[in-house]
């Protein structure tokens, strides 16, 4: 257990209870986002090395060596970043055009997920 | 010959349309055809040349696997592929004579395509993850591109929790990264027995949940009633067709590999179960054709997930079949469905009474899907609901009980509904008389798909002896290993 783990823990909780709590669409959106966080800090703490140099052949190390942090979860975080921000902005979209349509951003108000539709 | 042109194909030409559509609107279209044929033709070519070689691994950029990415060919997936690229024709055929979804649809669709293709053939965890996300949001791009009221929502609704389980996806990756070094499907498999018994405890919560709400099982699949219903015209049948029986591939695959000695299976049939009678249920309760077909799909969702949940040869097999036969009838439903709701307005039961004595040609279609889901004898569904059967039964009989069940009370609402459907009550004869033009080729190609369900429940075999291969290749993963894993 470092501190790495635990601070992602902790982001993954405040998001997830920010997610399942909040009423407003915006917030709710946020607070995706701090998981999501919580998450790449936890991947990239699974190649973290204390000490570690990054993973560069150099005059120094020539060949590859155990003092290298793993790059590979690095490259996943990179790429999960990227997800999350499409995800996100499309999000948004969707939350621009529920405004222009309701009026409202809060989830209790719309008119239900349905539409208003019985059945 | 590399399956990687199922991915790069559409979404290079996805890349074109949006290039060109502020000039080229009308040619968008044939773009989305070109790719639709071209991978058609090209699956039937990769299932010629590579059905009866056995295992098939193809690395990109030449990093060998596990140290690269790559694509796996097996008899399912190919099986799947060719399903796949037959439906996707099919929408885009409908999507040529329907003029007004130029050119939007056409680029959601391409991006749609080359990620369902892309998750039946990765490899590796991570990309599974990205296709994942990407099949996530064009499937709801489609359906906020509906007219229909409350799209937004809907789609709102599944884009923020398909982002929210996915990271749980995210966590699970890390930690089987964290245990095992490498995110390769096969090379977990390879070092399954090296995972930590702590970490095993806890590590299928991580998968279950995604998939869960991906493969619509209870209780993640508040999304679906509206999400199917409120997609436009050709949507919906096309997004039951693929995602729901995709998704089923993917969590067959990570159980069997990932999770060899049966974790996911006792979470997964008690899963199956609830999602099977709840399903069943609120379909039996529905005014609406479009929902009750929703709930119908998740029901046999549950089933299917029963069959996942054993992973023995013959209920492998036997899902296989069913999720072919599933794919035929359901997609000629939503196809009627949709052309009524579009034509008439309105999908409600009570309002369309009598409508098949007009529409003659969608009545027949619809009968004859609605009795083959059911199983009624010499339909493919009914071929289906028999090796189910026998699946189960040599399992434990106990499993048939609410499989029986399920069979009555969907016989019960497809029987109301294609009654009344078909026949008028004397005293008020009321159907609709506002229309609009809709194009009949979802009548068309309806036919096309029920005629399947009449020849493959004459000659089920051909299909039964590549479901049977399928399922003795995917259920021993030390097939996959010496090929999979050459490099090593």
């Amino acid at each position: 257990m470092n501190i790495f783990s635990i601070g992602s823990a902790v982001l993954v909780l405040v998001g997830f209870y920010g997610l399942f709590s909040g009423k407003n669409l915006f917030k709710s959106l946020i607070s995706l986002n701090i998981a999501e966080t919580g998450v790449n800090l936890f991947l990239i703490s699974t190649g973290y090395r204390e000490d570690g140099i990054a993973p560069i052949l150099s005059a120094k190390y020539p060949f590859s060596s155990l003092a290298f942090v793993d790059p590979l979860p690095q490259a996943l975080v990179l790429t999960s970043i990227v997800i999350g921000l499409a995800v996100t902005s499309f999000a948004l979209f969707l939350m621009i055009k529920i405004y222009i349509k309701n009026g409202t951003l809060d989830f209790s108000k719309l008119s239900d997920s349905n539409g208003g539709e019985e059945l | 010959m590399n399956p990687v042109l199922f991915i790069v194909i559409p979404w290079f030409t996805a890349f074109f349309v949006m290039m060109l559509f502020p000039y080229l609107k009308k040619i968008s279209g044939y773009f989305l055809a070109g790719s639709g044929i071209f991978s058609l033709i090209f699956s039937i070519f990769i299932s010629r040349e590579f059905y009866s070689k056995g295992v098939q691994s193809f690395s990109m950029g030449s990093w060998p696997a596990p140290f690269g990415i790559n694509l796996v060919l097996d008899k399912a997936s190919i099986f799947f592929l060719l399903i796949f690229n037959i439906v996707f024709l099919a929408v885009v055929l409908i999507n040529l004579f329907e003029k007004k979804y130029f050119p939007y649809f056409n680029l959601i669709i391409l991006v749609f395509q080359g990620a369902f293709s892309g998750l039946v053939l990765t490899g590796d965890l991570f990309n599974l993850f990205i296709f994942m996300e990407i099949a996530s949001i064009s499937m709801t791009a489609l359906v906020n591109r509906s007219s229909q009221k409350g799209s937004s929502e809907g789609s709102y609704n599944y884009l923020i929790l398909s982002a929210a389980v996915s990271l749980f996806f995210l966590l699970g990756i890390g930690f089987l990264y964290s245990s095992t070094g490498t995110l390769n499907l096969i090379d977990i498999f390879n070092k399954s027995s090296s995972i930590p018994k702590e970490i095993l405890s806890f590590l299928p919560v991580f998968f279950i949940i995604p998939f869960a709400l991906e493969s619509e099982l209870f209780p993640l699949n508040g999304w679906v009633p509206s999400f199917y219903s409120k997609g436009d015209y050709a949507v919906s049948g096309f997004l039951s067709g693929i995602s729901g029986p995709v998704f089923l591939f993917l969590v067959l695959k990570l159980s069997l590999w990932i999770f060899p000695a049966g974790e996911l299976s006792v979470p997964l049939l008690i899963l199956g179960i609830i999602t099977l009678i709840s399903g069943e249920l609120s379909a039996l309760v529905q005014k609406g054709l479009l929902k009750m077909l929703a709930f119908s799909s998740i029901g046999s969702m549950g089933l299917a997930m029963i069959l996942v949940s054993q992973g023995t040869v013959k209920s492998v097999g036997a899902l296989i079949f069913f999720l072919f036969s599933l794919i035929l009838s359901k997609i000629p439903l939503f196809f009627v469905s949709n052309y009524l709701k579009g034509k008439y307005f309105t999908d409600r039961i009570a309002e369309l009474k009598g409508i098949f004595r007009i529409e003659k040609l969608a009545g027949i279609i619809f009968a004859v899907s609605a009795f083959s889901l059911v199983g009624i004898p010499i339909f493919a569904g009914f071929r289906a609901k028999l090796y189910v059967f026998n699946a189960l039964s040599e399992i434990n009989v106990l499993l048939i009980i609410p499989v029986v069940l399920v069979i009555a009370v969907e016989f019960s609402y497809f029987f109301n509904a294609v009654q009344k459907l078909f026949f008028l009550d004397s005293e008020k004869t009321v159907l609709p008389v506002e229309k609009k033009q809709i194009t009949r080729m979802y009548l068309y190609i309806s036919l096309l798909f029920a005629l399947g369900l009449f020849v493959f429940g004459f000659f089920p075999e051909g299909i039964s002896k590549i479901a049977e291969e399928a399922a003795k290749q995917i259920t021993n993963p030390s097939l996959y290993v010496t090929t999979v894993l050459g490099g090593m």
